[in-house]
């Protein structure tokens, strides 16, 4: 029960004194409950009578011993409105800071903080004061006392109206006196003032726990989550089915070599780089529309700021009438619906994001703007890239592309149609009238491919002849040709990464802040 | 060295013969050519001093002209550095004055293959009505593939509005000649055109971009008929800058103008209904005029919403 957390200097005579209240404390704390209403008597002085006893400490060890009829508020509900009510909140320790006869500390909920004081006077002792101000930053406490309104606003925390004085505080959860990083330095923006900390990728993701309490970090993953929930919204409002699709598949689905061996009893497997068979399985099984949200694994050993081993694909697969262009249709109201819902819903949070990781705010046209690859590559050339027709797009000219549609467009979304047959996979269809195309696409967003998708061919016999034509062995492939073999509706569809299109949204430079935990070929710890 | 003697004689009179007028020489100070600074009192070098001061001084003056427009019109350097004219037209138009035949101009369409994109930023709260006249007359000489989008920093857009500029399917996006890409958007200074990233700068006002779509409609507009082209200009500049942004006093000159001039012609430039027409009638509309327009404006105003292509507009007003 003796608090872990108690820490003070190396003096002898700190630690001897601290020694002797402890023990007080441990008896008083028994008695704790009895103690609240509890007459003060006479002044507190360091080594006499405590008029605090009772009122602060270390709390013993949650166990769901008893339930307490208390309400705890959220630090957002703390507004003038409550001004003078005694009030309990439970929060962080953000930072604290004694002087003299009093301590200012300041107390932090997910995005909301508050300020927080203990002053010496009748019910509050000099040794309560020194308690508090000793506690390890991060440690989770209770507080009670008067919400006060403020003269002046404190432009430090987010409840600028209003501070808390408190009369009681407990320790719930200390946290450990030396902390690998500090929250504060790790809300900081990257390379503002030279003076001031700022934490690097690696001690953030090695303590990512620390990390993740900052507010971006708060706000980038609340708005992740919304990505996720506006992609379910519009499509369930579609009438997609939501599937789930096994991760454990036999062999490469689509004929690529970038897959997780994994030993499966006494052989082997392979981690799923793409739910592209199982939806198509589903389309052929007569579910017509449907898209799932799951996790996807690429063996590529890229470090690059845009790639990880594992993340979330959130991939559709619908069937159309005659025209892969209805697909298109779908998957862009589906991004202007995301884009939009990000906009009117998690303006908060983008605001939040843009302090610390400053970026243009994401522009989109709705209708989303849609060009053929020919006329990008005009574009391209006009600006002076030499390339050919059917030529892949190089990452640069990506980019480059990207920043050509946004001069003229002002537009950071943008839909490529008709790419050239060559680069693309085997099972794409070509495009009817000139066999150089194909009727596949691909969504850029701030000049990064978020989306690649086509109308894939649902005839088992051209399936096989084009597959030939790639050189792929049809025996590796049997299943997937298989597949089509018993009538199946034309389909197209595509799939995104969760990370890569929340990172891009807020212009972020690193897939990892997007990633909760990442895993790229240097990490999978933590 | 040795001595040679000069080949001219100096100092003596030369006549000049008489049958010109006269011009000073130029090279010789005169006290009427530098804004009433005489410098032939003083002595040679301060003389160079004070002109090279006033030369600084106009100098600065340009200068501060040119900032205050780029920042109005938030140009950057790096644009103006590589901007070439929009049109390699500009550079044939000397030549093609004397060309009757429109078909020997080139349009801006045959210089590139495939689709002709054109992107207009038009603001939602100040819609150019003679964009959706001049979209009707291009529809009738090239497959246009229209297409209308709300840029994501407005919302609440009238959707009226949306379906003003609609045409084509974006299914058979590569079979169109011409693509118009109307997005909604705030523009501070009027509508902006933008073909081009790479080789322009924005090409900004309502009466500019008319100009341009109006040489795709007619190439030869502005080089056939030099008299004609200049009238038409006139009346241009006068609707952007003495309606679209003029003040009260403007506004009412103008309309006054206009008005004796349709007293004797149907319409405004020639005897045919041209993009002058168009433009004036927009500019009429967004300075508030149509109403307080005088008899013969009045009429003139008529005959444009009678013709089939002011059928769309119409349902905006």
């Amino acid at each position: 029960m003796e608090g872990t957390g108690e820490v003070e200097g190396a003096m002898s005579k700190k630690a001897l004194k601290k020694q002797q209240k402890e023990a007080e404390k441990a008896a008083k704390k028994a008695m704790y409950k009895k103690q609240e209403g509890k007459e003060n008597e006479g002044e507190g002085e360091d080594n006499g009578k405590d008029v605090s006893e009772g009122f602060y400490g270390v709390m013993p060890l949650i166990q769901s011993k008893e339930r307490l009829d208390r309400r705890v508020l959220a630090l957002k509900e703390l507004t003038p409105d409550l001004a003078d009510k005694k009030v309990w909140v439970r929060a962080r320790l953000q930072t604290s800071r004694s002087k003299g006869k009093q301590c200012f500390f300041v107390l932090r909920q997910q995005k909301w903080t508050v300020q927080a004081i203990v002053s010496v006077g009748e019910t509050v002792s000099k040794q309560m004061i020194k308690f508090v101000a000793g506690v390890n930053k991060e440690s989770i406490i209770d507080v009670e006392g008067y919400v006060r309104t403020v003269p002046k606003k404190i432009e430090s925390c987010t409840q600028q109206d209003v501070e808390l004085h408190a009369e009681q505080v407990w320790i719930v959860s200390s946290a450990s006196p030396r902390l690998p990083l500090l929250v504060e330095d790790a809300s900081r923006p990257e390379g503002t003032d030279d003076s001031l900390a700022t934490v690097s990728q690696d001690t953030r993701l090695d303590n990512r726990v620390i990390d993740l309490r900052t507010t971006t970090n708060q706000a980038i993953f609340r708005l992740e989550a919304g990505v996720c929930k506006l992609f379910r919204e519009i499509l369930d409002d579609q009438g997609f089915v939501e599937i789930h699709t096994p991760k454990i598949i036999s062999g490469a689905s689509e004929g690529g070599a970038n897959v997780f061996e994994v030993t499966y009893f006494k052989t082997k497997a392979y981690l799923a780089q793409s739910p592209q068979l199982y939806k198509q399985m589903c389309i052929s099984a007569d579910f017509e529309k449907v898209y799932t949200i799951g996790g996807v694994f690429r063996a590529e050993d890229s470090n690059t700021h845009r790639h990880l081993t594992e993340f979330v694909g959130a991939d559709i697969e619908m069937c159309f009438n005659y025209h892969y262009h209805e697909v298109i249709d779908v998957l862009d109201q589906l991004f202007v619906y995301i884009f939009k819902g990000l906009r009117d819903r998690y303006s908060e949070e983008i605001t939040t994001v843009g302090r610390q990781y400053p970026a243009e705010p994401f522009k989109f046209l709705e209708p989303s703007l849609r060009l053929e690859y020919k006329e990008g590559v005009a574009m391209l050339r006009e600006a002076g890239v030499e390339m050919g027709d059917d030529e892949d797009l190089s990452t640069p000219n990506e980019k480059l592309l990207g920043r050509l549609v946004r001069a003229k467009y002002d537009t950071d979304f943008f839909i490529l149609d008709k790419f050239p047959l060559a680069v693309r996979p085997f099972y794409t269809m070509p495009d009817p009238f000139d066999k150089k195309w194909s009727n596949s696409y691909d969504f850029f967003m701030r000049g990064e491919e978020i989306m690649s998708g086509a109308q894939r061919i649902h005839d088992p016999e051209f399936l096989a002849e084009r597959a030939t034509h790639h050189k792929i062995d049809l025996k590796s492939i049997e299943s997937y040709i298989d597949a089509f073999k018993y009538g199946a509706p034309p389909h197209a569809g595509g799939g995104i990464g969760l990370e890569r299109v929340t990172m891009l949204y807020l212009g972020l430079n690193n897939i990892r802040k997007s990633s909760l935990f990442p895993r790229d070929p240097k990490r999978i710890t933590p | 060295m040795y001595h040679v003697k000069p080949y001219y004689e100096s100092g003596g009179k030369v006549d000049f013969p008489n049958i010109m007028y006269a011009v000073r020489h130029y090279h010789e100070p005169s006290p009427s050519n530098v804004q009433g600074h005489d410098f032939s009192s003083l002595d040679p070098v301060s003389a160079l001093e004070a002109r090279q001061e006033s030369i600084l001084a106009r100098l600065g003056q340009l200068q501060q002209t040119l900032t205050r427009l780029k920042a109005q019109y938030a140009v950057t350097t790096t644009t103006t550095v590589t901007a070439a004219p929009p049109q390699k037209q500009a550079a044939s138009a000397s030549f093609s004055v004397r060309q009757t035949s429109i078909a020997a101009l080139k349009s801006p369409l045959a210089s590139s293959s495939g689709i002709h994109d054109m992107v207009i930023n038009a603001d939602p709260n100040a819609p150019p009505l003679s964009l959706f006249v001049l979209f009707e007359m291009l529809k009738q000489r090239y497959s246009v593939l229209a297409t209308s989008y709300v840029h994501s920093s407005v919302s609440d857009v009238n959707p009226r509005l949306t379906e003003m500029v609609v045409c084509g399917s974006q299914t058979a996006r590569g079979n169109h000649q011409v693509a118009l890409s109307l997005v909604w958007k705030k523009v501070e200074n009027g509508p902006e055109l933008m073909v081009s990233p790479a080789k322009q700068s924005v090409i900004t006002g309502e009466v500019n971009i008319a100009r341009y779509i109006n040489r795709l409609i007619s190439p030869g507009f502005d080089t056939t008929d030099i008299v004609k082209a200049t009238t038409a200009d006139e009346w241009l500049d006068m609707a952007d800058l003495q309606l679209i942004n003029g003040n009260s006093k403007q506004r009412n000159a103008t309309t006054k103008s206009l008005n004796t001039k349709l007293k004797k012609s149907d319409w405004v430039v020639g005897d045919e209904f041209s993009l002058v027409d168009a433009v004036l009638f927009s500019a009429l509309a967004q300075s508030d005029q149509i109403s307080s327009a005088p008899e013969n404006v009045q009429k003139w105003m008529k005959r444009c919403t009678a013709l089939p292509v002011f059928a769309s507009v119409m349902t905006l007003l």
